[in-house]
């Protein structure tokens, strides 16, 4: 009866062994099919479109990204959101300045960088004529091509940027001592008070500290005119005496209120305000540059398809509307502002009619008989 | 065969050779080679947007003649010899009382003058500018004790440039001059004692000729660094503090001109090499024994 048992187990046993092992399989069939770009494709959020499944697989078989960009800007959520979406590991290096990049590749054109974060026009054209601009391929980025307005798209193809952003040249004051009448007008920052003297920083950017004065004076940011930046030197000279510091980046001394009025950028200004309230930018009435902030894909990219991955990415409505909010700059993507709160959009929407005053990039200023004008008067201003 | 005997016979012309031969390799390679790049990129023009152009110009040179930049170049030599001289005043009593009273601490105390080396320049200089700003430790002691009524303007000034400087550079002054004294023979200064020299006598016409060697290899080793240096009158100069380092990263970095960069560092180093070769000469073989 026993041997009975124990038989009649066995196979039972193994019946429902065999079973399992023929239903097993067929499952794990199934899971092997689902195919990893469908997946990324139904789980793309509303509103952003996928990159090729060509790009798709060789980014994730390329597995890591190169990023060359401005220390503690970004906010490393987007880092991390796209590293976690798409296993992809980034590497991020860093610069302090613009030139500093522009020098960097000028030596040496195919250094292995994927994309280069925070550039200028006239940065991006300076690497494309040394020749380290790489091709930017638009099916692999169609959020770009969806989203930011065709004069911008153009700048893709000719200098290998996309544009994420606009900005002015500008300046901030400290509200606790700062009470001029003169507010917003340039004269704040480049005509001072007496009692400003050795509180002020400029911009550690000869385009910018030359092309403020010009405009302070009337003239174009980006003059090359002998007597017009004659005229911008001897004011600078003037103002020599107030300056502490040529700076990008002055936070430290702004928080400890050394320093007092400040050369800076529109939304770098907001994002001091935001560390220490005090602080306030203005939009100086006289007007200024209009730039745009650009992602460059350079030719030594080791990793091509993972940038226009990351730069999809980042195109995405939610995740450019969340760079905004951190960078405090107008967005080029024309689906962001909705996305923002309300009490941000004073901050990154152009006042209506300020672009009128101010100049788009011109060559003038930063190429021939302007450059060498231009150099000549930083050298004096730095001595 | 033929290169064989060769070999062989260059050895017994030259037998030094051997021994020399990795470090020439070694010279040509990290020094000589870098430097001929840099001279001949002295000689090229940039066109637009910092594109450097095969196009021979003496230019680069020429432009070198402006008042601004002899201007920056007198500066940083007037810095550099006040960092040396600096340094010498405050290095040789310290170096001094290290050898003559340090007893079994003497270890220590030069550890003690090396360990802040140990530590990075750039946080060392971000350290010293934390104590001199305007909210920083002198001036809230100041303040704190009545003496000063508002802060003192320390930083952004000639003044702090030079102070940053000799702060960063002066173990390089004691260690040679520690070095020197060290090795020199007490009984001389007995014998001089004993011959009636005043202590003030004995060390200008004993010791300090005698160490003559540390005294002209630590002069080098601070000159040399100071006068390159940028990250100084970067952190804590302002307006008129300019040196030739800061003005090579300026036409190399800010402009993006290399070609002018790499001129300005050509008549550095031209500097660098006469006053290397005039100390070598006044200081013999000690000082060049010393400086290595």
């Amino acid at each position: 009866m026993k041997r009975r048992i124990l038989a009649i187990s066995l196979v039972l046993l193994l019946a429902i062994s065999l079973a399992a092992i023929g239903c097993g399989p067929k499952e794990g069939v199934e899971q092997q099919a689902e195919d990893p770009y469908e997946e990324y494709v139904a789980s793309l959020p509303g509103g952003s479109f996928p990159v090729s499944p060509e790009c798709f697989g060789q980014a994730i078989e390329e597995g890591e990204l190169l990023i060359y960009e401005w220390p503690d800007w970004w906010p490393e959520e987007v880092y991390e959101g796209f590293s976690e979406e798409f296993g992809i590991k980034i590497t991020r290096d860093a610069y302090a300045t613009a030139a500093e990049v522009r020098t960097k590749f000028a030596l040496a054109p195919e250094t292995p960088f994927d994309l280069v974060c925070a550039m200028g026009i006239e940065d991006v054209i300076s690497l494309s004529k040394v020749g380290a601009a790489g091709p930017i391929n638009p099916d692999w980025a169609p959020n770009v091509w969806k989203y930011v307005p065709g004069k911008y798209l153009e700048l893709a193809s000719k200098y290998s940027s996309v544009a994420y952003h606009l900005f002015f040249t500008a300046y901030m004051y400290n509200t606790n001592y700062v009470d001029d009448p003169r507010i917003p007008s340039w004269g704040v920052l480049l005509e001072p008070e007496e009692q400003f003297k050795g509180k002020i920083t400029l911009l550690d950017d000869q385009f910018m500290v030359v092309g403020s004065a010009l405009k302070y004076l009337g003239y174009s940011f980006y003059s090359d005119n002998e007597e017009e930046l004659m005229e911008a030197e001897e004011l600078l000279m003037k103002l020599k005496p107030y300056v502490m510091e040529y700076s990008t980046w002055p936070l430290a001394l702004v928080k400890e209120d050394e320093a007092l009025i400040v050369h800076m950028w529109s939304g770098d200004g907001w994002f001091m305000h935001d560390e220490y309230e005090a602080i306030l930018p203005v939009l100086p009435s006289e007007g200024a540059d209009l730039g745009v902030g650009l992602i460059f894909h350079p030719v030594g990219s080791p990793n091509p398809a993972a940038a226009h991955l990351f730069v999809n990415y980042l195109f995405r409505p939610e995740v450019n509307a969340f760079l905004i909010e951190k960078i405090f700059y107008p967005p080029t993507h024309t689906a962001v502002l909705g996305l923002l709160p309300e009490e941000l959009l004073p901050v990154v929407t152009v006042p209506e009619g300020y672009s009128d005053k101010c100049d788009p990039f011109d060559p003038r200023g930063v190429t021939g008989e302007g450059l060498k004008i231009r150099t000549k008067i930083w050298e004096e201003l730095k001595s | 065969m033929f290169l064989r005997e060769r070999i062989r016979e260059l050895l017994a012309k030259y037998p030094y050779l051997p021994s020399v031969g990795p470090v020439s390799i070694w010279v040509i390679l990290f020094v000589i080679a870098p430097l001929g790049v840099i001279l001949y990129f002295s000689f090229l023009t940039t066109g637009d947007f910092g594109v450097i152009l095969h196009i021979f110009t003496l230019e680069n040179y020429l432009a070198m003649a402006r008042s601004t930049v002899v201007e920056v170049f007198l500066r940083t030599l007037l810095f550099s010899t006040a960092i040396s001289m600096l340094c010498l005043l405050l290095g040789y009593p310290l170096a001094y009382f290290i050898v003559m009273y340090g007893g079994r601490w003497k270890i220590l105390l030069v550890f003690l003058v090396v360990l802040p080396e140990w530590t990075s320049y750039l946080i060392r200089l971000y350290a010293l500018r934390s104590i001199v700003r305007s909210g920083g430790l002198i001036n809230s002691v100041l303040l704190s004790l009545g003496l000063i009524s508002s802060p003192l303007p320390l930083l952004y000034n000639p003044f702090t440039v030079v102070v940053g400087l000799v702060y960063g550079y002066l173990p390089l002054m004691v260690l040679p001059l520690y070095a020197s004294l060290e090795g020199l023979d007490p009984s001389l200064l007995e014998a001089s004692g004993d011959l009636g020299a005043t202590p003030f006598r004995r060390f200008f016409t004993v010791t300090l000729p005698l160490t003559k060697g540390g005294v002209l290899a630590g002069i080098l080793l601070t000159f040399i660094p100071a006068i390159g240096d940028w990250l100084v009158p970067l952190l804590m100069g302002g307006p008129g503090t300019l040196m030739v380092g800061n003005l090579v990263f300026l036409h190399f970095i800010d402009v993006g001109n290399i070609p002018a960069g790499s001129a300005i560092g050509m008549a550095l180093t031209v500097i660098i090499l006469l006053m290397l070769y005039f100390c070598i000469r006044a200081g013999g073989k000690e000082a060049t024994e010393r400086i290595i």
